[in-house]
């Protein structure tokens, strides 16, 4: 599938087929996908968890459940839990990375590198991050009943490291024929059900399944405008947009209708019929 | 190109041909593809701004300059410093100016609807109450991150897809807070160096990872995911799996560039 075929056919998928299973070559199509996304400075945060619902127990379902996820995370087959392992800013400060890179050809003495500058300042640049002062709880209370705390700049990569990841699963989804959400479960139920380490920090896990809705999904969904969003130069000097680009990328298949479909709400109520939902 | 191709071909890009621009409308795509990406309650947390090396002056690049970014800032003709704007989520619920979950817009569409319990009674009497504004008193909120980094990913992989060379590299705070007029409630994401590549497409082959089985598990967190050879035979001749780095011409190519760009060479 062409690329820009796939960013436009992108939806936050809520309706899935429940009662058919996401064969483990796909999963494991869309894992590849993500072992190749690039690191934020490098570092090795990120931990994924494939989770099959049938595997789970119902209480193990209902403790997952969340206000805004109820419905759908018991229409998905397949669950990812994306993790970032925030002690892997503490082990890059080894500089093994950055020598492992050197030696491949991808970081070289035309930008500086040299054993001197990984020691001298790369490696300190990491601690500085690292030992920042300004402190947030990464999470639920671990063993001893209080959250870790760690610096802001941590998380705040971490969490870089995380949303990277989830955008090359959507994609990858997207190619696989298959329908995804980034939802969101109960963190602390999640970590007890996962065995989640505490030193892992979480985000939004994302729903695959198969299709149950049209694959439109009821449109692109609207946003607000372009110009709000992007600059150029300085900010407040709103990046232009040339609609002859638009116009491109709709013929490409990235733009497309947006919702919503006149067809939208007979969709949702026959969906509501064939899954038992209410309407 | 196709998608598994696309993939496969991303690099983090060291060496960009200085003397070639960027067309504008290539910058323009990146952008589209960012606002395409998936983003909780449909708030805009990501932000993003254009910056050519051309336009700066030698002291604001050198403002801007990281010890891990110093060189591309010389030599990318195009950076974009993408941003997790800590404001949206208030903005979204206070503001309602656009179409988010916090408006209500997204019920309206039908992408939220009732067989999932979504009204805009439910909006009104609990997301907004219990979900969305608890918080928001302390102020600017940090959680927008990690849809921030998936919308420049999106931007990173629309720029593979134009046939261009992208790297990510941070970027000076503060600097670009002075010289570019950035909001105190935007946070760094990454800056993300754009140009067309002076090395091969193939730069130094495909950067190692730590293994699969340490970063992917099944059904809990101590279990690995184990793969399978056919699969990754699939997605070898797909273009997603390449040559891994090293590849053996790397040392000289790398030398070449070196001269050719007036750079150290070791």
């Amino acid at each position: 599938m062409e690329f820009k075929s796939v960013v436009g056919s992108r939806r936050s998928i809520r309706f899935f087929d429940p009662w058919r299973e996401v064969e483990r070559e796909k999963i494991q199509a869309i894992l590849e996908a993500i072992y190749r996304a690039p690191r934020i400075l490098e570092v090795d945060f990120l931990r994924v968890v494939v989770v099959h619902r049938d595997r789970l127990t119902p209480e193990q379902m209902a403790t997952l459940k969340t206000p805004t996820t109820t419905a759908q995370l018991d229409m998905a087959s397949v669950y990812i839990f994306f993790y970032a392992d925030v002690d892997a800013l503490e082990r890059a400060t080894s500089g093994a990375t950055y020598r492992e890179l050197m030696a491949a050809g991808v970081l070289n003495s035309s930008h500086g590198w040299s054993e001197e500058f990984v020691e001298g300042t790369a490696v300190p640049y990491l601690r500085k991050l690292l030992d920042d002062g300004s402190r947030a709880p990464m999470g639920p209370p671990g063993a001893d009943g209080t959250p870790r705390l760690v610096s802001r700049e941590t998380l705040r990569l971490a969490r870089s490291a995380i949303g990277i990841a989830q955008d090359y699963a959507q994609l990858a989804a997207v190619e696989q024929g298959l329908g995804a959400q980034l939802s969101s479960v109960s963190v602390p139920a999640a970590k007890v059900v996962l065995g989640i380490p505490d030193s892992w920090a979480a985000s939004s896990p994302m729903l695959l399944g198969y299709h149950g809705e049209s694959r439109e999904a009821g449109g692109q969904r609207p946003r607000e405008p372009f110009e709000e969003d992007f600059f150029e130069l300085r900010y407040g000097n709103p990046f232009y947009r040339e609609p002859a680009v638009v116009e491109q990328l709709r013929a490409a298949g990235m733009i497309q209708a947006e919702a919503p479909f006149a067809w939208r709400m007979d969709e949702v109520r026959g969906l509501a019929r064939k899954f038992g939902l209410p309407d | 190109m196709e998608f598994n191709r696309v993939i496969g071909n991303q690099r983090s890009f060291q060496y960009f041909l200085p003397w070639r621009p960027v067309e504008r409308p290539k910058v323009q795509v990146i952008l589209e593809a960012g606002r395409l990406a998936s983003r909780a309650v449909n708030t805009a947390f990501s932000k993003a701004l254009v910056i050519y090396r051309d336009t700066l002056t030698q002291a604001e690049r050198d403002a801007l300059k990281t010890p891990l970014s110093a060189v591309f800032f010389d030599t990318a003709p195009v950076c974009i410093l993408w941003y997790n704007d800590m404001d949206a989520r208030r903005v979204a619920v206070q503001e309602q100016k656009w179409p988010t979950v916090a408006s209500g817009a997204l019920v309206e569409i039908g992408a939220l609807g009732p067989p999932h319990g979504w009204s805009h009674r439910y909006v009104q009497q609990v997301v907004l109450p219990e979900v969305l504004t608890p918080g928001l008193d302390a102020g600017p909120q940090r959680g927008g991150n990690p849809d921030a980094a998936l919308a420049m990913a999106q931007g990173l992989l629309a720029a593979v897809d134009e046939g261009l060379a992208v790297c990510l590299a941070p970027f000076d705070e503060a600097a670009a807070r002075e010289i570019l007029r950035v909001p105190d409630t935007w946070e760094q994401v990454s800056a993300m160096f754009v140009g067309y590549p002076a090395e091969s497409a193939e730069a130094a082959g495909q950067e190692p990872r730590p293994p699969f089985e340490s970063m992917f598990f099944e059904q809990n967190a101590t279990e690995p995911f184990v793969p399978v050879a056919k699969v990754t035979e699939r997605l070898r001749e797909a273009g997603l799996i390449q040559r891994a780095a090293p590849v053996p011409w790397r040392e000289r190519e790398v030398r070449a560039l070196s001269r050719m760009l007036g750079l150290p060479q070791e």
